[in-house]
């Protein structure tokens, strides 16, 4: 689905392996975010919020932490029942 | 072997037939989660909506939506 939406090769692997150097302030600052949700969502931190702010507004920032939350329901779900990818 | 078994369109019935269908036109096949998930159908069909608007309403990019998607989903080892 990113590719559809975009996403090329180089910018995936770069999300597989967690470098998030070639992407827009604003994208690393969301996907920061998101990785901190997922971590610990605790422990965002008011730096990493401050950061967040910078590029969106409050409204965007909701829907930032709703796609986080989503796949982490999601990933929970499917993993503790051993889904089968879709074919 | 998933743990929970999907179920298939002639399975399920209403709103669940409904959900199925439109999945089968809009992508070609139904994800195994929401075929589980259908044993709830309430559950099932609030899933999708959620889903759907999470993923497609504000303005947020959907693209830096899609990346989001991905890096949460292998930081939790999540191959589905």
């Amino acid at each position: 689905m990113a590719r559809r939406f975009g996403a090329t090769e180089a910018e995936l692997a770069a999300l597989e392996k967690g470098d998030l150097e070639a992407f827009s302030p604003a994208e690393r600052a969301a996907l920061r975010f998101a990785e901190q949700i997922t971590r610990d969502a605790n422990g965002v931190s008011d730096q990493l919020f401050r950061e967040l702010r910078q590029h969106f507004d409050e409204g965007e920032i909701v829907e930032l932490a709703a796609v986080a939350g989503l796949f982490n329901y999601f990933n929970r779900f499917n993993n503790a029942l051993q889904m089968e990818p879709t074919k | 072997m998933p743990r929970l078994s999907p179920l298939s369109p002639g399975q399920v019935d209403g709103d669940s037939r409904q959900v199925f269908e439109r999945f089968l036109r809009e992508r070609g096949n139904i994800p195994n989660m929401f075929r589980t998930a259908a044993h709830r159908p309430e559950i099932m069909k609030t899933m999708t909506e959620h889903f759907s608007t999470v993923m497609t309403t504000g303005t947020v990019p959907r693209k830096l939506k899609e990346m989001i998607s991905v890096r949460v989903s292998h930081l939790n080892r999540c191959e589905y």
